[in-house]
């Protein structure tokens, strides 16, 4: 439908561009006093005539510039390429109206003794012939400025859709990882844990239920309350301590205001999971995972800590940091920030997230 | 019924339990102990000696591989991993055999079976050669590659830096041992000391040419030759002329 107004609108352009400027020539020519002495009829059958044939060159113009230029890409060459188009349109215009004056004026008309007639020479020709190179030229600046602009903002709306495509899907692969090696030892766990602890290992079974329920669902959704996603921490440390067992201790410091802050889901479960995987796991005598956060009316941080140093050695690949910072940049771009340094034996990680 | 002995080391308690009920059903398997820890676990197969090793990869401080290559002798391991690490299948042969936690019964048993059946063909070529160390298995990492060698398929020890490389079949890893250390362990039956730089496999000479000065020059069935210093050529020729 769109190419189809489009197509209604170029043929609207080039009627009245045409038929306007036929006409003034003609009322000029009327207004000059009809100086060849023709009938009205025939004044219009010539004037109407040079329309159609102006639109007819013009429209085979475009054809074979359609066809030649890339109009979102208009490099040098093709300013020259133009130029040559409009050269041999004008003179193959030339040609066509010479051949209907001659044939129109020699038989239909009968009137041989205008082409005699001081306004039919030569140098009046040439002056006809500049005309309407430039008229073409007028039409030609036109047309590419229009079809230019037009498959400029074709580009633009393609390459934005192009990027929010990519945009969405690199968030939905970052979002909702969960790391198979923490499932299967915790379904593991479990299968121990029944032995000998059946209410906690029915207890556990509902945490990794839930754990996995968030995954799946909240992975579609960009934003969620940061008292859920506690919840979901709460389940993850749940399961890791029985996989750590007193190796892992746990702590949260949550200001009451923050609980209702949105938040990008699995960030958090994502930090505390980085710090139990490089931290504790990492300590035979274990340590404590805590996650304080600090709220004011711009900005909402979350602090996880570890027990342990940083690791900064290159056989860690890093993917759950650099998913998180991908996620914190495509989602609050400069505003949003996030840092993992090593402090009195301890590694922080810290984004800061700006409230809306 | 022959007993397998066995360890488990891994740091997990209720994974260590699970795997003791799998063990349970089998009678011939005899757990010797248990370590949550590599270094807990080194000690306890130094000092027990077990034909099976059950080892988790991820353990605090050091990993599974890191216990490996403490060991000088590697008893036969089964890998016990809760997802299938990029980690196992950097191993050249399949000379590890692995259990995905949790562990399937039959797949567990399945292992355990393959166990026997190699301690089996092994303890026969033992008594085959009459020499028990033979059968002996080192641990070798370099880099990404990991190899389970057994002791005689290894034709050269070489000398590079504070180093030595290991040659066998195709392969020259490097190994974060001198040579010195290696050689206190090496069947002296197998292994002679051609010079400072090199130890080589008896097993593995192709060909002992006579060279000057009194001097062995060898030709090893890989391709490599090896010259004997004097002092050892005169070695050399004492303990084949026996």
């Amino acid at each position: 439908m769109k190419l189809q107004r489009k197509k209604i609108v170029y043929w609207i352009l080039q009627l009245l561009f045409w038929d306007i400027l036929s006409g003034v020539m003609a009322v000029g020519y009327i207004f000059s006093d009809n100086y060849l002495h023709l009938e009205n009829w025939q004044i219009a059958l010539d004037f109407v005539i040079v329309a159609a044939l102006s639109i007819f060159f013009t429209h085979q113009f475009r054809r074979v510039l359609k066809k030649t230029i890339e109009f979102d890409n208009i490099k040098v060459l093709d300013v020259f390429k133009i130029f040559g188009l409009l050269l041999l349109t004008t003179i193959l215009f030339y040609i066509a109206f010479t051949i209907y004056i001659r044939f129109t004026y020699t038989f239909i008309y009968d009137r041989v003794d205008v082409f005699d007639h001081p306004s039919q020479g030569v140098k009046n020709n040439i002056l006809f012939m500049i005309n309407y190179g430039l008229y073409f030229f007028i039409w030609a600046v036109f047309y590419v400025a229009i079809k230019s602009l037009m498959e400029l903002n074709k580009s633009r709306e393609q390459r934005l859709e192009l990027e929010s495509n990519l945009k969405e899907s690199q968030l939905n692969t970052l979002k909702g990882q969960i790391n198979p090696h923490f499932m299967f030892n915790s379904l593991n766990n479990i299968r121990g844990l029944m032995l000998e602890d059946v209410d906690k290992a029915r207890h556990m079974l509902t945490s990794l239920s839930e754990t996995l329920r968030y995954s799946f669902t909240k992975s579609g959704v960009n934003a969620i309350a940061l008292e859920d996603e506690l919840e979901m921490v709460d389940n993850y440390v749940a399961l890791s301590k029985i996989q750590f067992e007193n190796r892992l201790h746990y702590k949260a410091f949550i200001d009451e205001e923050a609980l209702y802050v949105k938040i990008p889901p699995m960030i958090v479960q994502m930090l505390v999971e980085n710090a139990i995987k490089h931290g504790i796991s990492k300590l035979k005598q274990g340590g404590t995972v805590e996650v304080r956060t600090q709220v004011n009316t711009e900005w909402l941080e979350i602090q996880v800590f570890n027990s342990g140093r940083l690791m900064t050695t290159v056989n860690t690949t890093q993917v759950g940091l650099e998913n998180i910072k991908r996620r914190i940049a495509l989602l609050y771009g400069a505003k949003g920030q996030f840092s993992l340094k090593e402090l009195n034996d301890q590694v922080v990680a810290t984004i800061k997230i700006p409230l809306v | 019924m022959k007993t397998l002995t066995a360890v488990i080391v891994e740091d997990s308690r209720l994974a260590r339990n699970e795997l003791k009920e799998l063990i349970k059903l089998h009678e011939e398997i005899e757990l010797l102990g248990e370590a949550e820890n590599v270094d807990e676990g080194f000690a306890l197969i130094t000092s027990t000696n077990p034909d099976l090793l059950f080892l988790d990869i991820n353990m605090p401080e050091k990993d599974g591989f890191e216990l490996l290559e403490m060991l000088d002798e590697v008893p036969l391991t089964i890998f016990t991993t809760a997802f299938d690490d990029y980690a196992i299948k950097s191993f050249e042969y399949n000379a590890f055999d692995y259990l995905l936690k949790p562990i399937n019964q039959k797949r567990f048993s399945k292992s355990i079976e393959k166990v026997l059946e190699s301690l089996e063909t092994t303890s026969e070529t033992s008594k085959q050669e009459g020499v028990l160390s033979l059968d002996k298995q080192i641990f070798i990492k370099d880099g990404e590659k990991c190899w389970l060698v057994k002791i005689q398929d290894i034709a050269l020890f070489e000398i590079v830096g504070n180093y030595t490389r290991v040659y066998f079949d195709k392969h020259k890893p490097l190994i974060y041992k001198s040579l010195a250390q290696i050689e206190e362990k090496l069947p002296e039956e197998m292994f002679f000391r051609a010079n400072r730089q090199q130890i080589i496999n008896i097993r593995h000479v192709k060909k002992v040419v006579s060279w000057f000065n009194g001097k062995l020059k060898i030709e090893m069935s890989s391709g490599e030759n090896i010259e004997i210093s004097r002092r050892q050529s005169y070695v050399f020729k004492d303990q084949l002329s026996f």
